[in-house]
């Protein structure tokens, strides 16, 4: 999917290492998108204040400043979806990064398939944000309705909580992207308990019982080790008509 | 000042009243009696007789105590004798000039003796207190013997000052940069004498740094290498400022300082036998480093060369093949830096656990989240009650889990089966991972958490040889333990520290 708005996407990545840049470029273009290249993140925000950016890759580790700093620059005047690239051990920086407001984030190494799924996913939400959002999700056998607060599963209706509906609620509005911990705590609970990780791993287990076909094994609600959890969803049902063919 | 009538003593006023009390009494009693002998025999005897009888209790008086209750008792036996046995009786007026040469001889051999029974007191106790300082030294030498570290050494000195001289005392180490240590609060309102006294050292030798200080004394530990601290010693009373005093603080220091660098010398090579000991598994561990890193990027190098220059002579199925050994390679180096990245972290302290109550069935969900599609060759069996909670860090058990179950199925044939099991108990929980492969060899049940460990050669794919160790460092990390031994297969169980309150803690958020 590299048409966003009747155009071809065009894509922004900030990353200090030549050959990285390079393999993004090569994938990236092969794609279609139109790439756009800074090596450092004074470089990056001059190049995004003069091009139509649809997309930013951002590497944490720039050179000149720290990557959470330049995301906030950046969310100050764009609403564009952020992915941060990052190596695996630093979890308290990509914690930061989203918190800051980037949207997803990507380990290295990543493979092509991971990074594409991955920009798939953002230009899509970034593309429905003005409209109502979507309200109808598919989780496999399990059909949730935002709207009705519904959840069905095989067809007979699942009974939730309050707590546990907020929760999938919120990764529900998260589709596909990674939530934090702390974003899920501070929504769902309260800014009170932003630091009381234990609250969320009693709930994600009884979601995982109610929605997953193999609770241990889980396909849907999928933990991110270090950061927090990400909901998968099947193809969008409103869109699955136009989208399906790209997917 | 030093006193040069009274020897030494170490007691106090009280004890000295008591000695004067006791003179006096002694010289009373020895006069009462020697007046009542003498009115017993008085009608068989001359009366200048009489006086010899007082002249044998001034003996015993001078003998037994001091001068003056020596010269208490010449001066009562003369007006006793006089008021009682001569004539005119009741009267102090002595008729006979003969007795005035008899009350001089009786007062001079009063004096002489009692003169000569202090002297000899005063020797005795002199005798005495040289013993004690002998004894004291004696002591010091047999604890410095036994102490090995300086915190013993100055144990040992602080309480042979208090022993020998009543005084309390502070061994101030010198630290690396020449700087003293922390001292007591009553000596550290000095700190600048005891500066100065090891100042005064250092620019004049060992002169007489004990006459700078006026309230206390600052006397430095002298090494071979300079001094090695300041023995601080309070002093109590201006008495105390004694020669013989200062002589045994001095030996007390030389033996405390000649001790004490015995103890610095043993730290010293105790340290860089750590260093040694570091050196060599730092090497050992680059030489798995190097060897590790090397193989991988052996087959990346060639694979990729070969797809570049060969593209002629390469079908697509070896084409597949060669990117395919690329990716696998590239992702084993992905492995092996992560592995040490966090086994080097967790060691060095960077890596600090955050635990948290954890349903124990998430850790292996986590576990096989992490692994993938690598647990499909075995049958996973998990042995966990579902309501089972711990205390733990799920980030780090959940990566040793996944090591340890990947260590499993590195080391057994396809097909068998790998059980989890977490057991807890009052005070601690247990993870235990077990199979039924051919176990781990006889005596090497201790090797394999050591890094790059290579003694065990797995059947299947290799691993990066720092599972096992990472899995040693999170038990430690977390105050637990890890052992390995050979049970059907080989099993690993992982001891750590459980808080009591788990129950309460879950019905809580329930």
């Amino acid at each position: 999917m590299s048409r966003v708005r009747g155009n071809v996407a065009q894509i922004l990545v900030i990353e200090d290492e030549a050959p990285i840049r390079r393999l993004l470029r090569t994938t990236l273009e092969a794609e279609g998108y139109v790439v756009h290249e800074a090596a450092t993140a004074s470089e990056g925000e001059t190049l995004a204040g003069n091009r139509r950016i649809d997309l930013f890759l951002v590497d944490l580790g720039l050179p000149d400043g720290d990557g959470a700093a330049l995301i906030r620059r950046l969310r100050s005047w764009t609403q564009r979806p952020v992915i941060v690239l990052s190596a695996r051990s630093m979890e308290s920086q990509k914690v930061e990064a989203l918190d800051a407001g980037a949207d997803d984030y990507l380990s290295k190494p990543f493979g092509v398939a991971e990074l594409h799924a991955r920009l798939r996913v953002a230009l899509r939400h970034a593309a429905r944000s003005g409209e109502a959002g979507r309200t109808r999700l598919v989780l496999g056998p399990v059909n949730i309705d935002l709207a009705a607060k519904t959840v069905e599963r095989g067809g007979e209706r699942v009974k939730l909580t309050a707590t546990q509906w907020r929760l999938l609620e919120v990764l529900a509005r998260h589709a596909g992207r990674v939530v934090t911990s702390r974003q899920l705590l501070r929504e769902v609970w309260g800014p009170g308990h932003a630091e009381q990780g234990h609250y969320l791993r009693i709930y994600v287990r009884q979601l995982r019982q109610r929605l997953e076909p193999e609770p241990s094994s889980p396909r849907f609600l999928i933990t991110e080790t270090g950061i927090g959890y990400r909901l998968l969803v099947d193809a969008p049902a409103e869109a699955a008509a136009d989208a399906g063919a790209e997917l | 000042m030093p006193s040069s009538e009274e020897p030494v003593h170490r007691d106090s006023i009280a004890s000295r009243v008591r000695g004067w009390t006791h003179g006096w009494v002694t010289a009373s009693g020895v006069l009462v009696l020697a007046t009542l002998v003498c009115t017993a025999i008085e009608g068989y005897f001359e009366p200048a007789n009489l006086i010899t009888v007082y002249l044998a209790g001034l003996v015993y008086v001078a003998l037994r105590t001091g001068r003056s209750a020596a010269l208490f008792t010449v001066l009562g036996s003369i007006v006793l004798f006089d008021l009682l046995f001569v004539a005119p009786r009741w009267s102090l007026k002595p008729i006979d000039p003969q007795y005035f040469f008899s009350f001089a001889v009786m007062l001079l051999v009063g004096l002489i003796i009692s003169h000569l029974a202090a002297s000899s007191r005063r020797e005795a106790a002199t005798v005495g207190a040289r013993a004690r300082r002998t004894q004291a030294l004696n002591q010091l030498a047999l604890q410095l013997a036994r102490a090995r570290s300086s915190e013993a050494v100055a144990a040992a000195l602080e309480a042979t000052v208090r022993q020998a001289l009543g005084l309390h005392a502070q061994l101030i180490p010198v630290d690396d940069d020449g700087q003293l240590a922390v001292m007591e609060p009553a000596f550290e309102q000095d700190r600048e004498d005891a500066e100065r006294a090891l100042r005064e050292w250092r620019e004049n030798g060992a002169g007489n740094t004990l006459d700078a200080v006026a309230r206390r004394r600052y006397i430095p530990l002298l090494a071979t290498e300079g001094p090695l601290g300041v023995l601080a010693v309070a002093r109590l009373h201006g008495k105390h400022d004694d020669p013989e005093d200062r002589d045994l603080l001095a030996a007390i220091a030389n033996q405390a300082a000649v001790a004490l660098e015995r103890a610095v010398f043993e730290q010293r090579s105790a340290r860089a036998a750590v260093e040694a000991e570091r050196e060599r598994l730092r090497s050992t561990l680059l030489a798995g480093i190097s060897h590790d890193f090397r193989t991988p990027l052996t087959t990346i190098v060639g694979s990729a060369t070969s797809l570049l220059e060969q593209r002629d002579a390469i079908d697509d199925v070896q084409r597949d093949a060669l990117l395919r050994g690329v990716v696998h390679e590239a992702q084993r180096l992905h492995a092996l830096t992560s592995d040490l990245l966090d086994l080097t972290r967790m060691e060095e302290g960077a890596v600090r656990p955050d635990p948290e109550w954890c349903p124990a069935d998430e850790l292996v969900d986590e576990a096989r989240a992490a692994l993938g599609g690598r647990l499909l060759t075995h049958r996973l069996r998990v042995d966990i009650d579902a309501e089972a909670v711990v205390w733990c860090d799920p980030r780090l058990l959940g990566q040793a889990l996944a090591n340890l179950l990947d260590n499993a199925v590195r080391h057994t044939p396809a097909g068998t089966a790998i059980v989890v099991g977490v057991t807890v108990a009052p005070g601690s929980w247990c993870l235990v991972v077990r199979d039924d492969g051919p176990g781990i060899p006889a005596g090497q049940e201790r090797e394999v958490f050591k890094k790059f460990f290579r003694g065990w050669q797995g059947q299947n794919s290799q691993g990066t040889g720092l599972g096992l160790a990472i899995c040693a460092v999170v038990a430690e990390l977390h105050g637990g333990s890890i052992v390995a031994r050979n049970d059907g297969g080989a099993r690993f169980e992982m001891s750590l520290p459980q808080p009591d309150d788990s129950s309460a803690r879950l019905r809580e958020i329930e």
